[in-house]
């Protein structure tokens, strides 16, 4: 026979089992802290992120840190402007709650999004001043990079010297604004500007072949986008019969490749970012902007111009192979 | 009577109310729970790398990218794919694993660092019920026995192998001085291996040169060593093997194509010729180094269809399908990728 004490004293023991129970399961006694995930999603404008490894790693660091949830998207294929909004939409749709972008073109972006807003922050990557859509930006003045790049060969090449500009043939704001700079730079020194668009084969090997025949005649390259950097350097170490009549290899980039061919002596100068905070910087901005926080800003980060032998300086080792 | 039925009835309606009290707690812990929100079809596939340098990986991670995209643009289900380097190091690979599930991802492929330290990997992916996709490094048998949601992408090594053998043995029938550069009667040949832990490397070693053996070459090893499947090892060992067999090495038998590469760069800088290297796996530089004839031949797998089978297994399972028809696993969890040699093409 259970008494009444017996009885009383397992309803306690019931009550607190479930109180315990309800404790450890549930908020609806303790409050569990709360550590949100922020989903955001990064959109570019080229096809593969060969050009962007720093970039992500930054971007990575900061994920890490701010307990964010990074997506990054490359296009189907490079420079197309309108696939780019797509995604940025579609990123959207699955819940990013901000988005980064580095825009193939800011005119389009800008007349779509003030078309149809996307609604959540927007960091710009790149892009010509702080647009009205964006939420913040952090950029690079590549007119300037342009300019500053002109100079150099201006300075190390007399005006006598053909300057070739290759270039891949797609379109972006960013190449674009690097063009722009390059072009008032050295038309200013008086060089002659001949441009190639293509490829390595298609393109930039016949302007090679034109130099070795059938006059002889010398040239600087300046490769408007690291894609067409890396071939023209591809080109030279391939074949020895160029490289008298090429007086000089520049442009700008940051991937390993590229740093390679530097270092290698088959690209004579190069213009560099600190990519690792670009990406770090990005991924902040986008974490403040899922939560709230986020102030219109613009950020701008410095360019360099770098040879050889600067690979090995500390300060430019640290930004250009930053370790996780 | 009476007392007995109502005692009986107390203690009843007292376990009742225990049990409903038990019962409100369990719906109050139901609802504890979030909701996940409505989004667009999406697949979520964490993919995590033993080292991001490592070629032949980055050149399967390519492939894996490729036909993400082309299954989204396919079908319009969006494809996430959240590639993540373990840098070589297991725990970075394990933390990788407890990440990707805990954002959600529906599947996961793992390239291990460590093969035979598996089981904390499965033990989370089973707790969670996420399938697991390995590839290039298969974990032991008893690991991929413990759960009927882990599967396997590799290629057969002592296929890898054997037709690299043969890629000397037919060069060696056809002209034996080709390969018998000294005329002594006798291949003599250097040995680059990969990681000692890989099961690949000990059965591309042991099987490449018991192709030429049984294929009639005579041969002779001078030495070998571990160079774990890098370029930058390889090119020290071969630079001090040059120094210690001058003239006598003939032929270069590489685990990989990277170490093969390597090699190369040593003869190179050594200013040697007349030694043949074979190597495997095809990758990009690889190939390039057998179309300028500093490599021999290699042994390509179809990179392609490495990529295209995982990404047909993990969407597959993620979106809680049957594999498709055509896809044939062997013990329905392995599957061995198509290989062929890469050799110079006469033009």
């Amino acid at each position: 026979m259970i008494t009444k004490r017996e009885k009383i004293i397992w309803a306690v023991y019931g009550a607190a089992l479930v109180l315990l129970f309800l404790a450890s399961s549930t908020d609806l006694i303790i409050k569990e802290r709360e550590n949100p995930v922020y989903p955001i999603s990064v959109v570019i404008e080229e096809d593969s992120d060969d050009q962007y490894v720093n970039f992500r790693k930054g971007m990575d660091q900061a994920a890490m840190e701010l307990n964010a949830d990074v997506s990054f998207i490359t296009l189907y294929e490079s420079s197309q402007a309108e696939q780019q909004l797509e995604m940025l939409r579609r990123e959207k749709q699955d819940g990013a709650q901000a988005l980064v972008v580095a825009p193939v073109d800011e005119g389009a972006l800008e007349t779509a999004l003030e078309a149809e807003p996307l609604e959540v922050p927007l960091i710009l990557s790149n892009g010509d001043g702080l647009a009205e859509y964006a939420s913040a930006e952090v950029s690079v003045d590549i007119r300037e990079m342009g300019r500053a790049l002109g100079g150099e060969v201006a300075g190390r090449h007399g005006s006598g010297e053909r300057i070739l500009l290759f270039e891949n043939g797609e379109e972006t704001s960013v190449k674009g604004r690097f063009e722009e700079g390059l072009r008032e730079s050295l038309s200013q020194a008086g060089f002659e500007l001949v441009s190639v668009s293509g490829d390595r084969e298609n393109g930039f090997r016949n302007a090679l072949e034109s130099l070795c025949y059938p006059a002889e005649q010398d040239a600087v390259v300046i490769a408007l986008d690291p894609d067409s950097l890396l071939e023209t350097a591809e080109l030279l170490e391939e074949s020895a019969r160029y490289r008298p009549y090429v007086k000089g290899v520049y442009g700008r980039g940051t991937s390993i490749p590229v740093l390679n061919a530097l270092d290698e002596g088959w690209i004579t100068g190069l213009c560099v970012t600190d990519d690792f905070s670009a990406g770090y910087l990005c991924a902040r901005l986008a974490v403040d902007g899922a939560r709230g926080t986020l102030k219109k800003t613009e950020i701008s980060l410095p360019f360099y111009y770098i040879e050889r032998e600067a690979l090995r300086e500390p300060r430019y080792e640290k930004m250009l192979y930053p370790i996780e | 009577m009476k007392g007995t039925r109502g005692r009986f009835g107390n203690i009843k309606r007292f376990w009742k109310t225990v049990c409903l009290f038990c019962l409100l707690a369990l719906v109050c812990a139901g609802c504890g729970g979030s909701e996940k929100a409505e989004g667009l079809p999406s697949v979520r596939i964490g993919v995590s790398l033993y080292r991001g340098d490592d070629t032949f990986i980055n050149n399967i991670r390519g492939e894996l990218e490729k036909r993400a995209k082309a299954y989204e643009q396919e079908t319009g289900v969006k494809v996430h794919l959240d590639i993540q380097d373990a840098k070589g190091s297991q725990n970075t690979q394990n933390n990788q694993v407890e990440r990707f599930i805990s954002l959600g991802c529906d599947v996961v492929c793992i390239n291990m660092v460590d093969r035979t330290n598996v089981s904390i990997i499965i033990d989370k992916a089973m707790a969670a019920g996420v399938p697991v996709v390995f590839f290039n490094r298969q974990p032991v048998e008893e690991d991929m026995n413990r759960w009927d949601q882990l599967y396997y992408i590799g290629v057969d090594p002592k296929e890898s192998a054997v037709l690299q053998g043969s890629i000397v043995a037919d060069l060696y029938e056809e002209n034996p001085e080709q390969v018998d550069r000294n005329g002594d009667g006798v291949v003599s040949y250097v040995l680059l291996e990969g990681e000692s832990s890989h099961q690949d490397s000990v059965i591309r070693t042991e099987w490449s040169v018991q192709t030429l053996k049984d294929s009639g070459v005579p041969v002779e090893k001078l030495t070998g060593g571990i160079a774990n499947w890098e370029r930058s090892q390889a090119s020290a060992l071969m630079e001090q093997w040059l120094k210690e067999y001058p003239g006598r090495i003939e032929l270069v038998i590489s685990n990989n194509d990277d170490m093969a590469l390597g090699a190369i760069d040593a003869i190179e800088r050594a200013g040697v010729s007349g030694i043949s290297l074979v190597g495997i796996d095809g990758t990009v530089p690889g190939n390039e180094a057998v179309e300028q004839g500093t490599l021999l031949g290699t042994v390509a797998s179809d990179k392609e269809e490495y990529a295209g089978v995982m990404m047909d297994i993990a969407i597959a399972r993620a979106r809680g399908e049957e594999l498709p028809e055509d896809l044939v696993l062997e013990e329905g969890k392995y599957y061995w990728v198509s290989q062929e040699i890469v050799m110079k093409k006469e033009k």
